[in-house]
Parts: C-alpha cells; sequence; structure tokens
C-alpha cells in the first residue's frame, strides 16, 4: 500500500540554497540510503515501492529516478555505500597481536561492533539484500568474500602463510553471516559479542601445522559476477486441454510438480520476493484458479518446493548416516550422499543452497527450520564433546556459503570434489585435528579409488534380513546365512555390522528415517491446513510402507528385541517429526490430554492395522485404507468434521 | 518352523504339553479378564461412551494388577509365532466387543469398521505391552485418559471423550482431593 511517509531526516531548504550540484546530489543519495534502510527493514523489498522511498527521502520521484534506473539500482547503491563505510575502519585496523583465536576474535568484535552500532544498515546488508534476486544474491557473496579476507588476514602470519585453509576460511565467513542474520532476524543483538568469541575458538580450532601461502585481496572488494543464471529449461509443458481422461490424483500431482520448476526456474532468475502469483501460474502452465487451488499464496508455493528440497535432502543425510556405526562414518556417509543428491538434482540444490535467500521474510521461517534440522544431525554426532551452542548452526551456514559458492560458480556437476574440505570443516570441530587429517586422506583416495561397499549391497541386505527375521524370528537369523544366499561378500557385511541386533537396528532407523521425512515433507506442503497436512502426512507413511514390505513387517515384528528397539526408535522420530513440522499437533480442545500423548495412541493403533496386513501379506494394499485410517486418527485432533472433509477431499481425488 | 506352527527358537524348549499348559493359562487369565471388563461395561450400558471408558479402565487396572500374566500374554507367546497368532487375534476380536456401541452409533460415517476396530484394540493391546516390555505395568492406569479420548473421541466424536474425562477427573478429584487442589 503506498503511503506517504514523514522523511528521513530534515528536507533541505526550498528555493535557493547555493548547495553546489554534486552536494545537492550527494545530499538526496545519502536522504535515499536512509529511506531504503528505513523501509526495507519493516516492509520488505517486494512491499516497498519507489514513490513510498521518494517520500520517505523526501525528494520528488523525478529526483529519484534522476539518480537511479530504479529501485533495485538504488537497494544495490545503499548497500555498497554501507559496505563501503563499514569496511574502511576494518580494512585499515591492524592485525592483533597473539594467537590466531586472540586474532580471529579481534576481527569478529570488531564486525560485531559495527553490526552493533548500525543495525539498520547491518539488517539491510546481511538479511535484505538477497530479496533482490540474483544482483541482491551476489552482493551478500560480495560480503561473504570480505569478511573472508578479513579472516585471511587475521589468519596470515608476517612472513605471508596462511594458517586456516581457503575452505575453512569460507565456512567461518558463512558462519559469521549465518550467525549475525540471524540475530537480526530476531533483533536479539546482545548476545553478538559473546557469539563473536565462540566464532574465534571454532575458526581457530582449524588451524593447521601446514601454513600456505594464498593469494590475497582487498577485503570486500568487488566479487565475480554470478555467472550461473537463469534456467535455460522453457516453460513447464502443461497436459492437454479439454478431456483427457487422466485420473484427478494424478493431474494434480502434475500440477503441483510444474508449481515447483517455476518455483525453481523465478527464484533463479529473478528472485522469489519480487515474483508474482501470476507469474508462477504463467510459467506452471496453469491458470491462476488452479494455482489458487493448490496452494492459496505464492509464498505457500516457495515453502512446499523449499521443503521438498530440503526433505529431500535431511532424508538423504539421515538415511546414510544411520547405516553407519560410528560417528565419523555416519558424518562422512552423509556428506558423501548430500554432495551426489546436490549433483543428481541440480535446480533443487540452488534453490535451497542459493536462491531460498531470495523468498524474503516469507522464507525465514522455512529456512531456519531446516538450518535448525542440519544443526541438530551435527550437534548429535558431537556426541559427549562439548561445541558451544551456537557452533553447530554456523556450521551450517558455513558450509551453505561454501557449496553455494560452487553452485554459483557453475560447478554444481564437481561437488564430490568437495568431500575432503567439507570432513574438515566437519570433523575438525566435532572430533578433532587428528581424526580430520587421516579422514580427509580417505576422502580424498576415496573420491579417486573405489568406494566402499556399494549401497545396493547394503540395502539388498536389509531387506533380506528384514524377510527372514520375519519368517523365522530374530534368534534364527544369521546374517552369514543371508548374505551367502544374496552373493554378498562376508567382509563387507562385517563391515557394515555388528552382528543381527545392529543389521535390525540400522535397518529400522533407516526405514523409519525415510517413512518420518516423507511424512512431515507430505505434512509442509499444506502446512497451513493442518488437517489436510495430517492427512497427506498419514498418505505419505502408508505408501511408504506399502513400497517397502520387508521392513515394514520387521518393524512390527513381535519379537521383544524388535520391539525394543522401534519403541525407542519411535520416540526419537516422533521427536523428529514435530520438530520438522515447526510445531505442535494440536488437540480439538485444552482439555483433552496433550497431544503427544493422544499421538502415541494413534501411532500404536496404525502399527496395529501395519502389523495385521503384514501378517496377511497385504501391506501392498494397506493404501487402500487411507479414508478409514485417516477418519480415526485425525478425529481426535480436528474433531470428526474436520477429519471427514479431508478424507472426503482425499477420496474425490482418488 | 515346528509343525504345530510354534516357532521352535523363540521360546525356551518347552515340552509341548507345558506349552499347551502356559496357552491355557493364559486363556484363562483372558477369560476373566474379559468376564471382569464385561461386567463393568454392562453396568454403565446406560452410557455407551461413559462404558467404555469404564470397561478401559478396570482393563488396564486389572492388568497392571497382574504382571506376570500380563507378561506372558503380551510378551512371550505373541513370539512363539502363527498358532498364537491366530488366537492372538481371536482375543483382540473378543475385546472389540467393547466398541460395537459406538461403532454402530457412527454408522456409514466409517467406512471400514473392522479396521477401526482393529486401530483401537490393537493400540491398547500394543501399549499394554509397551509398558511390559519396560516393566512399568504399574504406571499403566496413567494412560487411561489418552487411551480412552482416543477410543471415545474416535467413536461418539471429541465433545463425548472431553465429557467422559470431566466426570472421571471430577471423580479422581473426590477420591483424592490432593490430586486436584482447588483453583
Amino acid at each position: 500500500m503506498a503511503t506517504a511517509r514523514r522523511p528521513a531526516s530534515p528536507a533541505l531548504p526550498r528555493g535557493r540554497h547555493a548547495l553546489s550540484g554534486d552536494a545537492l546530489t550527494a545530499a538526496h543519495r545519502a536522504r535515499l540510503h536512509e529511506a531504503v534502510v528505513k523501509l526495507l527493514g519493516t516492509q520488505g523489498y517486494g512491499g516497498t515501492s519507489v514513490d513510498e522511498l521518494a517520500a520517505a527521502a523526501g525528494v520528488s520521484t523525478a529526483t529519484l529516478y534522476g539518480l537511479f534506473a530504479g529501485k533495485q539500482e538504488l537497494v544495490l547503491d545503499t548497500f555498497d555505500a554501507i559496505v563501503a563505510d563499514a569496511a574502511g575502519p576494518l580494512r585499515n585496523r591492524p592485525v592483533a597481536e597473539g594467537d590466531l583465536r586472540q586474532a580471529l576474535a579481534d576481527v569478529l568484535s570488531a564486525v560485531v561492533d559495527i553490526v552493533l552500532r548500525q543495525s539498520d544498515a547491518a539488517r539491510l546488508a546481511v538479511v535484505d539484500i538477497p530479496a533482490l534476486g540474483p544482483a541482491g544474491i551476489q552482493r551478500r557473496r560480495t560480503l561473504a568474500d570480505g569478511l573472508q579476507e578479513l579472516l585471511r588476514r587475521a589468519a596470515t602470519t608476517t612472513d605471508g602463510l596462511t594458517v586456516l585453509s581457503e575452505p575453512a576460511l569460507t565456512v567461518l565467513a558463512g558462519g559469521t553471516l549465518q550467525v549475525l542474520d540471524r540475530h537480526l532476524r530476531s533483533g536479539r543483538l546482545r548476545p553478538l559479542r559473546s557469539a563473536a568469541l565462540d566464532l574465534a575458538a571454532w575458526g581457530a580450532a582449524y588451524e593447521t601445522d601446514a601454513p600456505q601461502r594464498l593469494p590475497t585481496r582487498s577485503p570486500f572488494a568487488s566479487a565475480a559476477p554470478d555467472r550461473a543464471r537463469a534456467s535455460t529449461q522453457p516453460p513447464s509443458q502443461g497436459l492437454p486441454h479439454g478431456r483427457h481422461g487422466l485420473p484427478a490424483a494424478f493431474v494434480h500431482r502434475h500440477q503441483r510438480e510444474r508449481i515447483f520448476e517455476a518455483v525453481l526456474a523465478l527464484s533463479a532468475q529473478q528472485g522469489f520476493e519480487i515474483t508474482s502469483a501470476r507469474e508462477l501460474a504463467t510459467r506452471a502452465g496453469l491458470s491462476r484458479q488452479t494455482f489458487y487451488q493448490h496452494y492459496a499464496t505464492k509464498e505457500d508455493a516457495w515453502a512446499a518446493a523449499f521443503d521438498q528440497a530440503f526433505l529431500d535432502l535431511f532424508a538423504t543425510a539421515w538415511h546414510a548416516g544411520a547405516a553407519q556405526r560410528t560417528a565419523e562414518g555416519k558424518v562422512t556417509a552423509a556428506v558423501t550422499a548430500c554432495l551426489e543428491q546436490l549433483i543428481a538434482e541440480p535446480g533443487w540444490a540452488r534453490l535451497l543452497l542459493v536462491d531460498a535467500a531470495s523468498a524474503g521474510a516469507a522464507g525465514s521461517a522455512a529456512i531456519d527450520r531446516a538450518m535448525v534440522a542440519f544443526a541438530r544431525l551435527i550437534a548429535g554426532a558431537a556426541g559427549k564433546r562439548e561445541l558451544p551452542a551456537i557452533v553447530p548452526l554456523a556450521m551450517v551456514g558455513g558450509i551453505v556459503n561454501l557449496v553455494g559458492g560452487w553452485i554459483v560458480e557453475d560447478r554444481t556437476a564437481e561437488l564430490t570434489d568437495l568431500t575432503p574440505a567439507l570432513v574438515e570443516v566437519l570433523f575438525v570441530p566435532l572430533f578433532g585435528a587428528s581424526t580430520a587429517r587421516s579422514a580427509m586422506r580417505r576422502a580424498a583416495s576415496a573420491a579417486s579409488g573405489p568406494g566402499a561397499a556399494p549401497a545396493d549391497d547394503e540395502l539388498r541386505l536389509m531387506d533380506a534380513f528384514a524377510r527372514a527375521v520375519v519368517a523365522d524370528g530374530l534368534a534364527a537369523t544369521r546374517l552369514a546365512d543371508i548374505a551367502a544366499r544374496e552373493e554378498i561378500p562376508v567382509e563387507t557385511v562385517t563391515g557394515l555390522f555388528d552382528d543381527e541386533l545392529d543389521c535390525a537396528t540400522q535397518a529400522l532407523d533407516v526405514w523409519t528415517g525415510q517413512l518420518v521425512a516423507g511424512a512431515a515433507g507430505a505434512y509442509l506442503s499444506a502446512a497451513l491446513d493442518p488437517p489436510l497436512a495430517a492427512h497427506r502426512a498419514l498418505e505419505a507413511a502408508l505408501t511408504h510402507v506399502a513400497h517397502t514390505p520387508a521392513l515394514s513387517a520387521l518393524a512390527v515384528n513381535d519379537d521383544p528385541q524388535i520391539v525394543k528397539i522401534v519403541a525407542g526408535l519411535r520416540a526419537r522420530y516422533a521427536t523428529l517429526f514435530l520438530e520438522l513440522i515447526g510445531g505442535q499437533l494440536p488437540v480439538a480442545d485444552p482439555r483433552a490430554p496433550e497431544a503427544a500423548s493422544v499421538l502415541e495412541v494413534v501411532l500404536e493403533g496404525l502399527l496395529a492395522v501395519i502389523a495385521r496386513f503384514a501378517e496377511d501379506e497385504r501391506l501392498a494394499e494397506l493404501p487402500d485404507e487411507l479414508e478409514t485410517l485417516s477418519l480415526q486418527s485425525l478425529t481426535p485432533f480436528f474433531g470428526a468434521a474436520e477429519a471427514q472433509r479431508v478424507a472426503a477431499r482425499s477420496a474425490a481425488l482418488r | 518352523m515346528r509343525p504345530d506352527g510354534l516357532r521352535s527358537s523363540s521360546i525356551p524348549p518347552l515340552p509341548s504339553g507345558e506349552i499347551d499348559h502356559v496357552l491355557d493359562s493364559v486363556a484363562a487369565f483372558t477369560r476373566r479378564l474379559f468376564t471382569r471388563t464385561a461386567e463393568v461395561f454392562m453396568d454403565a450400558a446406560g452410557d455407551p461412551a461413559q462404558a467404555l471408558h469404564e470397561a478401559l479402565d478396570s482393563l488396564l487396572r486389572d492388568l497392571a494388577a497382574a504382571p506376570e500374566m500380563t507378561y506372558m500374554s503380551t510378551v512371550e507367546l505373541p513370539a512363539l509365532g502363527p498358532l498364537v497368532r491366530e488366537r492372538h487375534h481371536r482375543m483382540l476380536d473378543l475385546f472389540s466387543d467393547f466398541l460395537q456401541p459406538g461403532l454402530a452409533a457412527r454408522g456409514v460415517a466409517l467406512p471400514s469398521p473392522e479396521i477401526v476396530s482393529l486401530c483401537l484394540t490393537g493400540a491398547v493391546w500394543r501399549i499394554v505391552r509397551q509398558h511390559a516390555i519396560g516393566r512399568r505395568l504399574q504406571q499403566l492406569p496413567e494412560a487411561l485418559p489418552a487411551i480412552s479420548y482416543v477410543c471415545l473421541s474416535t467413536l461418539f466424536g471429541p465433545a463425548e471423550a472431553l465429557r467422559v474425562g470431566d466426570r472421571q477427573r471430577a471423580r479422581s478429584a473426590r477420591r483424592d482431593p490432593l490430586a486436584y487442589p482447588p483453583a
């Protein structure tokens, strides 16, 4: 809504005022910069018009257009001025005497001082700028690069040797920006001073005993332009018009996929905040009416696409990690699997690690949830080793900066080359420098030599194992026999599992993790309509069960040891599910028992039905019972009327 | 697998006569449990939702009071294999009788009453088993509010489930004033 605003600072005197042309231009620019900082901080880039900016600055629209080609150029100019102002004092600071930790703490504390003194300007430079789309994202990368140069100077000895590796510097800079971003969004700036010290300690842990001579450049110099640009893919092809006899569910799913493709393409081309629902619909080959049948707003469409990308990657990391015995193995496997997934899905990779930042305020909750989920994975891998609370999140932000940089440089296909660097970044704080060095050597040789046991063998073994336990019981099942039957080398089996119980635990962990990630993704695809979201989550879970009959039957097996494993997993994954969907399931009334205990009863009921279908070897038919199970499961939470509404809608689609 | 359908490796090698004895003991326990639950259920038959709640309350208390038999019924026997599985199905079917008034009340609103019935009886059975495996059967009655709420809201709607829950809380407060101190 365009409303006239009070000027950001007193207007210049009207009439003849003896100011030179240059001084007048400089004054106008400064007032416009102030207006940009003020308005974008409160109403976002997409929600601020040129007229509002001119009014807030106390200049005419014609004056604004006389100085800048438009809103984007004005905002970019503001960013450049803010960074130039901040960079001067930072660049000219002498590097602190003392050890690396002290030198890093000195730089980071100086950055925090500037943020605290000029928090509104810092918010524009760190939080708001990506909403401009490609140009804004490139500026944000310039900021990360500038910070990296400052850190590099702090990590360089007087004889020109740098004691931090390039990836460590990139991650430290990205992690610092992530921490600043989070605090600037929340407005809680006071903890930033202690955060700077934690970040310095984290960064100092990467100090290498083999320093290198690295090329340096001036901090906050302009970065190379972003070469990876608009998707070259043509707009999505719609289904044939008129009567085509295709099932409604198929059409629905196809339309949704096209909307996701449109989100990916337009986010990369122009940034999401300035993309309209009309543009999304056009790009997807849909009418606006059809678009709105899927999503109430363009932000909902973005969140659904982002959640799909995030949950796929999260499930990949979880799955890969769950199949490993040691914490080190889990982290390495998760890194490798995630990089492979990003290579396989470059469009999703770009959305997740580069363009997501352009979604503006609407996307921040989804991004934050994803960051926190991965940070929890990292914190979990640390085990008893104590990490400052801020470090796992900073590590995720740093890794996004490192991997996102390669994606921006069109190097997505080479991402597996980053494995040793990511192993260093993750291993040093989690397991110490010595373990990190040997893991990096292994990662480097794995990249060029034969790999570990093929994932196919592992899955085949788990599946065959599950079938054997269901048929003969856990006590009568021998891994060696199954390996022989499946023609899998015994050493592969012993490398993967300690014993039969370990195999059962890992198999069920993988199965449950996939189920939860799929269900959470389906929930988030309709998160604004909680009953529908819960229905979709149930649908995804039943589909997963139908597609994995052997492991599903194992999950409901009556062997007491299996029951114990499943009970432990259920508690862990129920919590994870609630975290992934970013909230709590409501119950129909505050007088009802708490949602967690209601959920437990409902889940046990569903497992009882799965058990019966498994006994009857009818798990493939389980999705046919969706309507009944949905009615039964949703009623305690949402009431019978809502449960029936959702079941009826689902039945109509099916 | 043994010819009688029992999984030979799942249980200490009992002679088949002893297995039969164990099965008979569990069957007798189940019959007693059912009879007692049915009596409580019939005492409150005029209010179907309240009757189901009372039946669940009685069932959970009786199971908690007989931990050895409950452990044997829910943990040891199911691991025996298909023969016991059949008995287990029959037992769940038996207890699903208490759901019939509720299922009848929902009528056509439930597309597959047998699935709902299995969901509810199965949920109760599995929760009992969780408590048995965790050796915390004495806490089983504490699961009543959530179990009752899910069963009653599914069959009679959340309003009825809340009404019965409120009544139960009021009764408990009268029984133990310290548990529900006045506001």
